[in-house]
Protein backbone atom coordinates (compact mmCIF):
# COMPACT_ATOMS: atom_id res chain seq x y z
CA UNK A 1 0.00 0.00 0.00
CA UNK A 2 2.80 2.41 0.78
CA UNK A 3 5.09 1.40 -2.36
CA UNK A 4 1.56 2.35 -4.31
CA UNK A 5 1.33 5.87 -2.75
CA UNK A 6 5.02 6.21 -3.30
CA UNK A 7 4.11 5.17 -6.79
CA UNK A 8 1.74 7.34 -7.52
CA UNK A 9 3.67 10.58 -5.56
CA UNK A 10 6.42 9.92 -8.11
CA UNK A 11 3.83 9.80 -11.04
CA UNK A 12 2.56 13.10 -9.97
CA UNK A 13 5.77 14.46 -9.44
CA UNK A 14 6.94 13.61 -13.08
CA UNK A 15 4.09 14.79 -14.68
CA UNK A 16 4.86 18.10 -12.94
CA UNK A 17 8.39 18.54 -13.69
CA UNK A 18 8.00 17.31 -17.88
CA UNK A 19 4.53 19.16 -18.06
CA UNK A 20 3.40 15.29 -19.62
CA UNK A 21 0.47 16.46 -21.68
CA UNK A 22 -2.89 14.23 -22.45
CA UNK A 23 -3.64 12.00 -25.50
CA UNK A 24 -6.80 10.30 -25.85
CA UNK A 25 -7.58 6.81 -26.11
CA UNK A 26 -10.79 7.45 -26.88
CA UNK A 27 -13.92 5.82 -27.02
CA UNK A 28 -17.85 8.13 -27.43
CA UNK A 29 -19.97 5.45 -26.92
CA UNK A 30 -18.14 2.24 -26.15
CA UNK A 31 -21.25 -0.54 -27.85
CA UNK A 32 -21.21 2.07 -30.73
CA UNK A 33 -25.41 1.75 -31.09
CA UNK A 34 -26.74 4.60 -33.13
CA UNK A 35 -30.52 4.18 -33.72
CA UNK A 36 -32.73 7.59 -34.20
CA UNK A 37 -35.54 5.39 -32.22
CA UNK A 38 -35.46 7.35 -29.28
CA UNK A 39 -35.55 10.98 -30.97
CA UNK A 40 -38.87 9.55 -32.81
CA UNK A 41 -40.02 8.43 -29.64
CA UNK A 42 -39.38 11.93 -27.86
CA UNK A 43 -40.72 13.67 -31.13
CA UNK A 44 -43.69 11.42 -30.35
CA UNK A 45 -44.28 12.22 -26.85
CA UNK A 46 -44.29 15.88 -27.87
CA UNK A 47 -47.03 15.54 -29.98
CA UNK A 48 -48.90 13.65 -26.97
CA UNK A 49 -48.51 16.26 -24.71
CA UNK A 50 -49.49 18.83 -26.96
CA UNK A 51 -52.29 16.74 -27.33
CA UNK A 52 -52.94 16.53 -23.41
CA UNK A 53 -52.70 20.30 -23.29
CA UNK A 54 -55.34 21.24 -25.91
CA UNK A 55 -57.90 18.74 -24.10
CA UNK A 56 -56.98 19.11 -20.49
CA UNK A 57 -55.68 22.75 -20.42
CA UNK A 58 -51.79 23.60 -19.24
CA UNK A 59 -51.33 21.04 -16.83
CA UNK A 60 -47.73 21.92 -15.36
CA UNK A 61 -46.43 18.23 -16.09
CA UNK A 62 -48.09 18.13 -19.12
CA UNK A 63 -45.92 21.52 -20.29
CA UNK A 64 -42.81 19.16 -17.94
CA UNK A 65 -42.69 16.46 -20.14
CA UNK A 66 -43.30 18.29 -23.31
CA UNK A 67 -39.94 20.47 -22.47
CA UNK A 68 -38.30 17.49 -21.56
CA UNK A 69 -39.13 15.59 -24.40
CA UNK A 70 -38.16 18.23 -26.67
CA UNK A 71 -34.84 18.22 -25.31
CA UNK A 72 -33.95 14.94 -25.32
CA UNK A 73 -35.13 14.76 -29.05
CA UNK A 74 -32.22 17.10 -29.42
CA UNK A 75 -29.60 15.80 -27.92
CA UNK A 76 -30.32 12.28 -29.12
CA UNK A 77 -30.35 14.04 -32.69
CA UNK A 78 -27.15 15.34 -31.84
CA UNK A 79 -25.53 12.62 -30.89
CA UNK A 80 -25.95 10.56 -33.93
CA UNK A 81 -25.14 14.02 -36.31
CA UNK A 82 -22.12 14.48 -34.49
CA UNK A 83 -20.85 10.98 -33.64
CA UNK A 84 -22.23 8.62 -36.42
CA UNK A 85 -22.57 10.70 -39.86
CA UNK A 86 -19.46 11.44 -41.75
CA UNK A 87 -20.86 14.13 -44.09
CA UNK A 88 -22.24 17.05 -44.26
CA UNK A 89 -25.46 16.35 -46.32
CA UNK A 90 -27.72 16.15 -42.20
CA UNK A 91 -26.16 19.54 -41.40
CA UNK A 92 -29.31 21.80 -42.52
CA UNK A 93 -32.08 19.29 -41.44
CA UNK A 94 -30.33 18.96 -38.41
CA UNK A 95 -30.24 22.72 -37.70
CA UNK A 96 -33.58 22.70 -38.50
CA UNK A 97 -34.57 19.86 -35.69
CA UNK A 98 -32.67 22.12 -33.24
CA UNK A 99 -35.03 24.98 -33.94
CA UNK A 100 -38.02 23.41 -34.15
CA UNK A 101 -37.45 21.76 -31.04
CA UNK A 102 -36.93 25.02 -29.16
CA UNK A 103 -40.20 26.05 -30.71
CA UNK A 104 -41.87 22.91 -28.92
CA UNK A 105 -40.13 23.89 -25.65
CA UNK A 106 -41.77 27.33 -25.64
CA UNK A 107 -44.82 26.41 -26.78
CA UNK A 108 -47.76 24.30 -27.57
CA UNK A 109 -48.76 24.55 -30.96
CA UNK A 110 -49.31 21.28 -32.61
CA UNK A 111 -47.91 21.98 -35.95
CA UNK A 112 -44.66 22.47 -34.61
CA UNK A 113 -45.13 19.04 -33.48
CA UNK A 114 -45.99 17.67 -36.09
CA UNK A 115 -43.28 19.71 -38.10
CA UNK A 116 -40.63 17.99 -35.57
CA UNK A 117 -41.74 14.76 -36.09
CA UNK A 118 -41.69 15.13 -39.63
CA UNK A 119 -37.94 16.42 -39.68
CA UNK A 120 -37.12 13.76 -37.12
CA UNK A 121 -38.37 10.91 -39.51
CA UNK A 122 -36.67 12.61 -42.36
CA UNK A 123 -33.61 12.25 -40.69
CA UNK A 124 -33.97 8.87 -39.16
CA UNK A 125 -34.76 7.87 -43.42
CA UNK A 126 -31.65 9.41 -44.21
CA UNK A 127 -29.37 7.75 -41.26
CA UNK A 128 -31.03 4.16 -42.30
CA UNK A 129 -30.78 4.59 -46.28
CA UNK A 130 -26.73 5.82 -45.14
CA UNK A 131 -26.41 2.47 -43.92
CA UNK A 132 -28.01 0.49 -47.45
CA UNK A 133 -31.10 -0.23 -45.08
CA UNK A 134 -34.42 0.20 -46.34
CA UNK A 135 -36.86 1.62 -44.62
CA UNK A 136 -40.60 1.49 -43.95
CA UNK A 137 -43.58 3.88 -42.63
CA UNK A 138 -45.52 2.29 -39.64
CA UNK A 139 -48.31 4.36 -37.54
CA UNK A 140 -47.41 4.50 -33.96
CA UNK A 141 -49.88 1.88 -32.14
CA UNK A 142 -50.68 4.75 -29.22
CA UNK A 143 -51.50 7.88 -29.00
CA UNK A 144 -50.80 10.44 -31.04
CA UNK A 145 -50.93 7.07 -33.68
CA UNK A 146 -48.88 9.38 -36.01
CA UNK A 147 -46.60 7.83 -38.50
CA UNK A 148 -43.06 7.12 -37.82
CA UNK A 149 -39.91 5.84 -39.62
CA UNK A 150 -38.61 2.58 -39.34
CA UNK A 151 -35.54 -0.09 -40.47
CA UNK A 152 -37.03 -2.77 -42.44
CA UNK A 153 -35.19 -5.45 -41.63
CA UNK A 154 -37.17 -8.37 -42.77
CA UNK B 1 7.95 14.87 -25.81
CA UNK B 2 6.02 12.76 -22.77
CA UNK B 3 2.31 12.01 -22.64
CA UNK B 4 0.32 10.49 -20.42
CA UNK B 5 -2.82 8.02 -21.74
CA UNK B 6 -6.44 8.83 -20.58
CA UNK B 7 -9.30 6.37 -22.00
CA UNK B 8 -9.25 2.91 -22.66
CA UNK B 9 -9.15 2.05 -26.25
CA UNK B 10 -5.52 1.20 -26.37
CA UNK B 11 -5.93 -1.51 -24.04
CA UNK B 12 -3.95 -3.80 -23.20
CA UNK B 13 -1.13 -2.27 -24.63
CA UNK B 14 -1.53 1.25 -23.07
CA UNK B 15 -3.44 1.74 -19.95
CA UNK B 16 -5.29 4.77 -18.22
CA UNK B 17 -1.99 6.51 -16.70
CA UNK B 18 0.07 4.89 -18.94
CA UNK B 19 3.25 7.52 -20.12
CA UNK B 20 4.75 7.08 -22.98
CA UNK B 21 7.51 9.42 -25.18
CA UNK B 22 6.46 10.25 -28.87
CA UNK B 23 8.91 12.14 -31.53
CA UNK B 24 7.77 13.93 -34.14
CA UNK B 25 9.49 12.00 -37.21
CA UNK B 26 7.26 10.26 -40.09
CA UNK B 27 4.62 8.27 -39.14
CA UNK B 28 4.88 4.67 -40.32
CA UNK B 29 1.99 1.67 -40.99
CA UNK B 30 2.05 -0.55 -38.43
CA UNK B 31 2.75 1.56 -35.36
CA UNK B 32 1.32 3.50 -32.81
CA UNK B 33 0.96 7.86 -33.35
CA UNK B 34 -0.49 10.80 -32.13
CA UNK B 35 -2.75 12.26 -34.32
CA UNK B 36 -5.49 15.83 -33.46
CA UNK B 37 -9.16 14.41 -33.25
CA UNK B 38 -10.87 15.40 -36.99
CA UNK B 39 -13.40 16.67 -35.18
CA UNK B 40 -12.15 18.64 -32.22
CA UNK B 41 -8.95 19.58 -33.10
CA UNK B 42 -7.50 20.66 -29.62
CA UNK B 43 -7.72 16.78 -28.72
CA UNK B 44 -5.15 14.53 -29.13
CA UNK B 45 -5.55 11.03 -29.88
CA UNK B 46 -3.07 8.17 -29.37
CA UNK B 47 -4.20 5.51 -32.20
CA UNK B 48 -2.34 2.57 -34.16
CA UNK B 49 -2.01 3.49 -38.06
CA UNK B 50 -3.87 1.02 -40.06
CA UNK B 51 -3.38 2.09 -43.11
CA UNK B 52 -2.07 5.02 -44.96
CA UNK B 53 -2.81 6.75 -48.85
CA UNK B 54 -3.27 9.84 -50.06
CA UNK B 55 -6.79 10.52 -49.23
CA UNK B 56 -5.47 10.22 -45.25
CA UNK B 57 -4.81 8.09 -42.56
CA UNK B 58 -6.43 4.79 -41.52
CA UNK B 59 -6.73 4.56 -37.38
CA UNK B 60 -8.06 1.92 -35.14
CA UNK B 61 -7.48 1.71 -31.37
CA UNK B 62 -6.54 -1.86 -29.93
CA UNK B 63 -9.01 -2.30 -27.92
CA UNK B 64 -12.03 -2.85 -30.81
CA UNK B 65 -14.74 -3.07 -28.92
CA UNK B 66 -14.27 0.25 -26.71
CA UNK B 67 -12.73 2.82 -29.62
CA UNK B 68 -13.65 5.99 -31.52
CA UNK B 69 -11.36 5.72 -34.73
CA UNK B 70 -11.72 5.70 -38.29
CA UNK B 71 -14.38 3.51 -38.57
CA UNK B 72 -16.60 6.15 -36.85
CA UNK B 73 -15.00 9.33 -38.14
CA UNK B 74 -13.26 7.77 -41.19
CA UNK B 75 -9.81 8.35 -43.20
CA UNK B 76 -8.08 11.59 -41.06
CA UNK B 77 -5.98 14.12 -43.05
CA UNK B 78 -1.85 13.62 -43.20
CA UNK B 79 -2.00 17.25 -41.67
CA UNK B 80 -3.05 15.81 -38.23
CA UNK B 81 -0.48 14.01 -37.90
CA UNK B 82 1.35 14.69 -34.91
CA UNK B 83 4.11 12.15 -33.49
CA UNK B 84 4.89 8.99 -33.11
CA UNK B 85 5.30 6.55 -30.26
CA UNK B 86 8.86 5.73 -29.50
CA UNK B 87 8.24 3.57 -26.19
CA UNK B 88 5.96 3.31 -23.56
CA UNK B 89 7.25 4.29 -19.81
CA UNK B 90 4.67 2.68 -17.99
Amino acid sequence: MLMMKKVQIQKRMITRLLKIKEVYAHCDIPCGIYDPHSAQIAALTVLRMMDLIAENGDNPRYVAVKEEHAEICKHEIRVIWGDAIKDNSSDDLTHKIMQVASRCKQGSDRKDGEELLDLVNQFAEKFWQSKSIEVKKVKAPYKPEEEIVEPDLQ
Amino acid sequence: MIYRVKGKSMEPLYKEGSLLVAVKTAPLVGKDILLRDPREKSRILLKRLVKMDSEGMFVEGLNRGMSTDSKEFGKVSKENYVARVLFRLW
